[in-house]
């Protein structure tokens, strides 16, 4: 589960950083960029976050 | 500007201010502070990726490529969300075998093999000593900036090169490390990562708010400019989505494959608990130090700086808009950017040069004296030889690329690394042949398309001659293999490394066999976290011996402190120790050597000692291989037999929580282990709060008595009490287990509905029976009754005796009363058939009514009738409740059948409440009687409001 966890959030980054979706916010790219790179790091915490609350039993 | 003494200065004292960070560091560590060992460290640790490239090469490449810089730092952001399932696992294997480097990782994972070994380090250091040559140069370039001069001096760069081999050094080399660990370093190395942080940020917020009023105002501007296409990708720019995903995938790889971080984010790890906090906090300082990138590199560009020069914007801005205390902290922190990896990549390399190269041409020297001081000067020579390798890069051919390109090149070499490492992780075909041929695929591939195009544009190698046809063929242009045309340098060398390396790797491994220790070593990298046990030979050897191998590599002292640390650990005396704990002492001592020499001369070392024979280790490694065979067997039977397992489960579980019965499986001590839905409805408990709990309590309206024999079956009815539901009747079958699971199932039906319409069926048939009857006799009776009667009533008109006139007028009452049963008779008999008339509700009400006739047989003492009338889901509900005596228990259930009275015989037929039953039934309604005997009666009638 753990480890589907990581698997799923790992594709989700690389569809999130390459073509086509990158290709949607053209010609004015970095703002997405920024904005998207800052939400998957948000989204890695939160998750290693939850997995610790469950695995704590929280 | 600054002169070059004073800079010299600088540079000096922050090298020993970061000794003295260490220093100190490495003594709280030893003290059991845990200022080294956490998350925070480890996390600021890792950051030494950010070497100079980033810290001026990235301006540079948003100055010159616009976005394709963010590649290098996305890349990792997301293989860090992969790290709790790659790196904890690789963590995990090297700690379990003391593995220092990525060379002895891979040869380990292929049954320690020296070649590979050897062949991994080579690749590494061709490929990552121009990325040390790349620090040096922006050292000496970015010193050279700040001292005024054009071009740097050979000897400032030589001094400069020395400089940073001694400290690395000191760092890294000052004894032979039996802990793979270095706590000081690693402060040292967060230390400057902080740094270089902090000054970056500090020229990017000069730039973005004191020359300009904000990032929006420096983008607004570069839209403007003829330098608009920096702030896109794909067609129309300068980087294609192509180099964009070469190149993410590209820093996937550096992160995990560049020694130094296999160094700071394997070997340093102290708990791999450090990770989950790493997986985001590397991240960010990642996000951090990039936030001011595309501000510094638009705002020089706008402010007329020269394009070309764009790697040291961090420092020619500041120099130029009157800041230079500014520009001395941005090179400070691009000086702590170098260093750190400097130090860190020189400390690996040389681990890796020692233990796969060095050691295992001199490891048999051992006898000979000062034995131990050699190897460790030998050390020390590597570092120094390495540092100044990469400087004779960087005087050579560095200055004909940029530190991107440089660094790029060094990425695409580690990604060699890739197929052999990652697979060889998960797929436990993959042996040592396809691995080497994978990564001289590889290799080759990395030579070709992008060395040797470098070289020609240093101009090494001549384009011109011999080897002109080669480059210049359709097939074998290294800018264009096998004809392949149209992609960027990097996807390019990429694309064809890649797909070779693997093809090799995988086609090789498929077609050629693994030897008995890789079959082994196999079994520990892959099934990581289920360590095999293994037969160890009965000849663990003495502790002198053991001692004595130790003392031969790692210096006698060190080897009698491991010993010692060993018994103390283990409260063992040289007295008490057995051969077990020797065996153990053996495999401490083993991977204690692996730590200093890698893991292929630790394993040769012992295996040259013969405390294991050769015959032991064969017969061990075919013990592992016919277990590691029936183990791959029963894992996949067993999965697939868990998988029909789970499925028949779930079938079952269906079927039973499907079923109407409700069934219950008790233990031993009546507790409910299973509870099914049928059950919840049948007893209104939920499973939740029968499971666990004593079944007798449970089922308390059942009777206490009802678990007591082994097998029960039978109707039980549930008193449940009062002010609760209704009593229910209930089917019950009680089944003792017998088998290895003791306990009890109990099934359960809830019949009180069917018994209900048995009843009413029963009464129906007897109603129907017994009005037949009584029709015929009404008829029979009826008629001849009819004739005595006016016959009487002709002979009473005539004049006689006062005699024959009484009798015949108590013939007359006798007829009358006959009449009058015959008549009853008649009206039951008429009921079946009859016709349907559609009437009011009042009209049956009041026939109700006189049919019941509430007289003194009811209530002899007087009382009280209420009756109420009310809708009631579609029926309308009459109640006739009354204060008299009541009907006796054994009476209840036979008041509705025919002729059944408690009065005289005078008094009724008996006919009165059947009567009235079968007019209510026959309109589809129900009548019930509840009583208690001196209670009074309640009838409750109820008779749809619409008729069927």
């Amino acid at each position: 589960m753990k480890r589907d966890i990581w698997v799923f959030l790992f594709v989700l980054g690389v569809i999130l950083f390459n073509w086509p979706i990158i290709s949607i916010f053209r010609p004015d790219i970095s703002k997405y960029l920024f904005l998207a790179w800052f939400i998957f790091i948000a989204l890695i915490f939160f998750v290693a976050v939850y997995l610790k609350k469950r695995d704590n039993g929280g | 500007m600054f002169s070059a003494p004073v800079l010299f200065s600088i540079i000096f004292a922050y090298l020993i201010l970061l000794f003295l960070i260490a220093y100190y560091a490495e003594r709280k560590e030893r003290k059991g502070s845990r200022l080294v060992s956490n998350p925070y460290v480890y996390s600021l640790s890792l950051a030494v990726y950010c070497t100079s490239w980033t810290f001026y090469g990235s301006v540079g490449k948003a100055a010159n490529a616009g976005l394709s810089f963010l590649t290098i730092y996305i890349g990792p952001t997301l293989m860090a969300a992969l790290w709790w399932v790659v790196l904890r696992k690789i963590v995990h294997i090297c700690k379990d075998n003391r593995i220092t480097t990525i060379s002895d990782f891979i040869a380990s994972r292929y049954g320690n093999s020296l070649f590979l070994s050897a062949l991994v380090t080579l690749v590494a250091v061709i490929g990552i000593t121009p990325y040390l040559g790349l620090q040096l140069k922006a050292i000496m370039t970015t010193f050279s900036i700040l001292a005024g001069k054009p071009e740097g001096s050979h000897f400032a760069g030589s001094l400069i090169t020395l400089l940073l081999g001694v400290f690395a050094i000191i760092f890294g080399a000052r004894k032979i490390d039996v802990s793979e660990r270095h706590g000081g370093l690693i402060f040292a190395v967060a230390f400057e990562s902080a740094i270089k942080l902090i000054a970056f940020l500090s020229v990017g917020i000069f730039v973005t708010y004191g020359l300009f009023s904000g990032v929006g105002n420096i983008f607004d501007k570069i839209m403007d400019s003829q330098y608009s296409s920096l702030m896109t990708l794909g067609p129309g720019s300068n980087v294609s989505f192509m180099e964009w995903t070469s190149l993410t995938f590209l820093s996937m790889m550096a992160v995990m494959f560049l020694p130094r971080q296999f160094q700071v984010a394997v070997v340093e790890n102290s708990s791999p608990e450090h990770i989950k906090k790493a997986m985001w906090l590397f991240p960010l300082y990642l996000f951090l130090i990039n936030c001011f990138v595309l501000p510094i590199a638009y705002g020089g560009l706008l402010l007329g700086e020269p394009r070309q020069n764009a790697d040291f914007f961090v420092l020619s801005i500041p120099l130029g808009h009157g800041a230079p205390m500014l520009a001395l902290l941005a090179f400070i922190g691009g000086f702590s950017a170098a260093t750190a990896m400097i130090i860190v990549e020189s400390l690996a390399l040389s681990t890796m040069v020692m233990n796969s190269l060095v050691m295992p041409a001199v490891w048999r020297m051992n006898a000979m004296k000062g034995f131990y001081t050699m190897i460790l000067n030998t050390r020390r020579v590597i570092i120094i030889g390495l540092v100044f390798l990469g400087y004779i890069f960087a005087i050579s051919i560095g200055n004909f690329y940029s530190l991107v390109d440089i660094g790029l090149k060094s990425f695409e070499a580690v990604t060699i690394f890739a197929p052999a490492f990652l697979l060889g992780l998960y797929w436990k075909d993959g042996n040592k042949k396809g691995a080497i041929a994978g990564i001289l695929a590889g290799f080759t591939v990395w030579m070709y398309t992008l060395m040797i195009p470098a070289l020609m544009r240093a101009g090494i190698i001549s384009p011109e001659g011999s080897l002109s046809g080669i480059f210049n063929s359709t097939l074998l242009n290294p800018t264009a293999l096998f004809g392949l045309e149209g992609l960027d340098r990097w996807s390019h060398s990429l694309f064809w490394g890649l797909f070779l390396n693997l093809f090799f790797y995988v086609t090789v491994s498929l077609f050629t066999k693994q030897s008995d220790e890789e079959t082994r070593q196999t079994m520990i990298f892959v099934d990581a976290y289920s360590p095999l046990q293994l037969g160890l030979s009965s000849k663990p050897g003495s502790v002198e011996e053991i001692e004595k191998i130790l003392a031969d590599y790692i210096g006698p002292a060190e080897a009698a402190r491991s010993v010692k640390a060993y018994f103390r650990k283990h409260h063992l005396t040289m007295n008490s120790i057995n051969d077990e704990w020797l065996l153990k002492l053996r495999a401490e001592a083993e991977t204690i050597l692996s730590g200093a020499l890698g893991p292929s001369i630790s394993s040769l070392i012992f295996q040259d000692r013969n405390i294991v024979t050769h015959e032991e280790r064969v017969q061990i490694s075919d013990s592992v291989k016919r277990i590691s065979s029936s183990l791959m067997l029963s894992r996949q039977e067993l999965a697939e037999k868990n998988r029909q397992l789970a499925l028949l489960k779930e079938f079952s579980e269906n079927i039973i929580e499907s079923i109407p019965l409700g069934v219950a499986m008790l233990d031993e001590s009546l507790r409910v282990r299973y509870w099914n839905k049928a059950m919840e409805r049948i007893i209104g408990i939920e499973k939740a709060d029968a499971l666990d709990f004593e079944a007798d309590l449970l089922l308390k309206c059942l009777g206490t008595d009802l678990f007591i024999p082994d097998v029960k079956e039978g109707e039980v009815i549930c008193k449940k009490p009062p002010g609760n539901e209704p009593e229910t009747i209930l089917k019950i079958h009680l089944t003792r287990l017998t088998g290895r699971q003791k306990g009890y199932v109990l099934v359960m039906e809830d019949i009180t509905e069917k018994k209900k319409i048995e009843e009413d069926l029963f009464r129906s048939v007897k109603h129907a029976s017994i009005g037949r009857l009584a029709a015929g006799v009404s008829h029979e009776i009826g008629n001849p009754l009819a004739s005595i009667s006016s016959l009487v009533q002709e002979l009473l008109t005539e004049d006689l005796s006062q005699f024959v006139s009484g009798s015949l007028n108590t013939i007359n009452t006798h007829v009358d009363r006959i009449a009058r049963i015959v008549r009853s008779l008649g009206d039951f008999a008429r009921l079946y058939p009859r016709q349907k008339m559609p009437t009011s509700l009042k009209h049956i009400l009041e026939n109700t009514i006189n049919l019941v006739r509430y007289d003194s047989d009811a209530m002899p003492d007087g009382g009280r009738l209420v009756i109420s009338v009310r809708r009631n889901n579609g029926f309308v509900e009459s109640v006739f409740s009354d204060t008299g005596t009541g009907i006796d228990h054994e009476n209840r259930d036979k008041i509705f059948d025919p002729f059944f009275s408690t009065k005289s015989p005078s008094k009724g037929t008996g006919l009165g409440l059947s009567i009235c039953y079968s007019i209510i039934k026959d309109h589809g309604g129900t009548i019930e009687a509840d009583s208690v005997k001196g209670g009074g009666t309640k009838f409750i009638i109820r008779i749809p409001e619409k008729a069927e």
